[in-house]
């Protein structure tokens, strides 16, 4: 059924000389847009009998699905972990600058941190339509504080929590309110993480395994509890262990429930994962790898330091380091760099067309351009 | 010039599709001057009136471009058809059905077995036809439709006594000619060039 007759009315765009990712492969398609959501011209030829009111030649390019980050931290010296009084206009530069990676959503996410930061900060953050101004904002991942001491990462020591008396009534006094949460990262092996990842599963936020010790029996009781992703693969978890796999060893466990599988976040920086380990991920599961940038608020900017929540970050070259140490603190690499190198070491065979970002729509909308296609 | 009937008009293998996909999309042309049968439609032969009547309100047919069968029919017009025939439904016959079946995935069960298909005679009332075959799987089909007399068995034979048809052909479908048969009409490019371009013929050193 079409949408109202508003819908119908509106402009039917149709970008040619294009190739389009459907079923797994780039093929040499129109893509057709009306009123922000794609059509199927076949149907709009043979029932409305109507043609495109306006082409749009993408000169041979690849049309592909915007892309989407949900782990970010920050970025062009915007930190979402600060309890400043204007976080908008933070999440709204970093939702504007992102557009030339060619991010078109993303979930601004807060690191461990205390009750008070969650409280100010969270209110702030609606969920929002992407559009000209910048891109979407699908809710906030909050990434700890329930989380492994042994895993912590960067996320600061003295923040961590467990789930004490009340369980999920701990989590929801330590955040405040969950109404603009998307997606909680937390350690299963926490005692009375179970009840938790249910509340949460039944509020409709995505649970997330990371920065744990996990072994693979506690994280397949965590996604039978209803957990769906993995915080980024490898980072900040117990290393592979043929006799004890982890929570690796969830990309290829028959202990899931029926017809589910597991999703997992990758930082394909080239810094984070060594290519041999991104693919003996991608060969094992490729249908539930998710490319993330873990981008910290130094992305955009040059070396130097830079503060992530309630720890300084030192960032060298193409790496961003806890202050003072070797630990990884996030990355610095945009979404389509992520890409490219992802690509690079999978080895995929790109036709003529080194995947850099020319131009970005949302809902049929040009939201930003390369500086060599503006006419 | 046909539609499988009880196919959904977006099945990948439904006629609407195949001119979507290879024909219409390609084109800049008019969607309210392209006209598929419905095999869905709720009086079949209501839809197949109708369709004639459209045909005659826009003047007639000036072209007509079709392929054969390997059973020598033209549309789905298969062996045994009326050669007066109007568009109407018609059973499919089990050549066909095989002939479809690895559009189906090779399951028989799945292969529709009617279709709504233009007649003979619409094909013969158009002012020229061009018949399009290729491959050696046709060629009987084009020895009797050309080589042996007008016959329903094999209905594209009714196109001997049509004043303006071509049959386009590759070597491979020829195989089941005789001889002087392709000679002659190999002949003709010949003759043909000649007749055009006078300054070709004397590039050809004749």
């Amino acid at each position: 059924m079409r949408g109202g007759q508003g819908a119908a009315r509106a402009l039917v765009l149709q970008f040619t000389n294009c190739r389009i990712l459907r079923g797994g492969a780039l093929l040499r398609e129109d893509l057709w847009v009306r009123g922000g959501r794609i059509l199927d011209p076949e149907k709009l030829f043979f029932e409305e009998r109507r043609v495109a009111d306006e082409q749009r030649d993408c000169g041979g390019c690849i049309l592909a699905p915007g892309f989407i980050d949900v782990q970010i931290n920050g970025g062009f010296g915007v930190d979402f972990s600060q309890a400043t009084e204007d976080v908008g206009s933070g999440v709204a530069l970093v939702a504007r600058r992102i557009l030339s990676h060619g991010v078109t959503s993303f979930c601004p996410t807060l690191v461990t941190s205390p009750p008070e930061v969650y409280h100010k900060v969270l209110p702030q953050i609606p969920v929002k339509s992407g559009g000209p101004h910048g891109a979407g904002v699908l809710g906030v991942h909050l990434e700890g504080p329930f989380i492994s001491r042994e895993k912590r990462g960067a996320h600061p020591e003295a923040h961590l929590r467990s789930f004490e008396a009340s369980a999920f009534q701990d989590l929801l006094a330590t955040y405040g309110s969950l109404d603009n949460v998307r997606i909680v990262t937390l350690a299963p092996e926490l005692d009375r993480s179970h009840e938790v990842i249910q509340a949460l599963t039944a509020l409709g936020i995505c649970v997330s395994l990371g920065h744990s010790v996990a072994d693979l029996g506690a994280a397949e009781e965590a996604v039978r509890s209803g957990a769906t992703f993995i915080t980024h693969l490898f980072n900040a978890m117990l290393p592979f262990h043929h006799r004890d796999p982890g929570i690796v060893g969830l990309l290829t466990s028959d202990q899931l429930p029926p017809g589910r599988h597991i999703f997992y976040g990758m930082i394909a920086d080239g810094m984070h994962t060594n290519p041999a380990a991104l693919r003996i991920a991608y060969r094992a599961h490729p249908q539930g790898l998710v490319l993330v940038t873990d981008a910290v608020p130094a992305l955009g900017l040059g070396n130097g330091r830079h503060t992530l929540g309630q720890q300084e970050v030192e960032v060298d070259g193409l790496t961003a380091y806890v202050a003072g140490t070797k630990t990884l603190s996030g990355s610095i690499t945009p979404m389509d760099v992520c890409v490219r190198h992802f690509l690079q070491a999978t080895d995929f065979v790109v036709l003529d067309d080194s995947l850099h970002v020319r131009a970005t729509y949302i809902s049929g909308e040009l939201v930003w351009q390369a500086e060599e296609t503006r006419q | 010039m046909d539609e499988y009937v009880g196919l959904p008009r977006n099945h990948p293998e439904s006629y609407h599709s195949y001119m979507w996909n290879n024909f219409f999309k390609h084109i800049d042309i008019d969607p309210n001057n392209a006209h598929i049968l419905d095999g869905n439609a709720t009086d079949l032969q209501a839809e197949c009136d109708a369709f004639e009547k459209k045909i005659k309100e826009a003047g007639g047919i000036d072209l007509f471009v079709g392929g054969i069968g390997p059973d020598g029919h033209i549309a789905f017009n298969e062996p045994g058809s009326s050669l007066v025939s109007r568009t109407r439904l018609k059973t499919l016959a089990m050549d066909t059905i095989l002939a479809n079946a690895k559009y189906f995935d090779g399951d028989l069960s799945k292969v529709p077995t009617m279709a709504l298909t233009v007649g003979v005679g619409t094909v013969m009332d158009a002012r020229e036809v061009m018949i399009l075959i290729t491959g050696a799987h046709k060629a009987f089909a084009l020895y009797k439709a050309i080589e042996e007399g007008v016959n329903h068995m094999w209905t594209v034979s009714a196109f001997q006594q049509h004043p303006r048809t071509i049959f386009v052909c590759d070597e491979d479908a020829t195989l089941e000619l005789r001889v002087k048969t392709v000679k002659y009409f190999k002949g003709l490019m010949h003759v043909h060039n000649k007749l055009v371009d006078p300054l070709y013929s004397m590039k050809e050193g004749n």
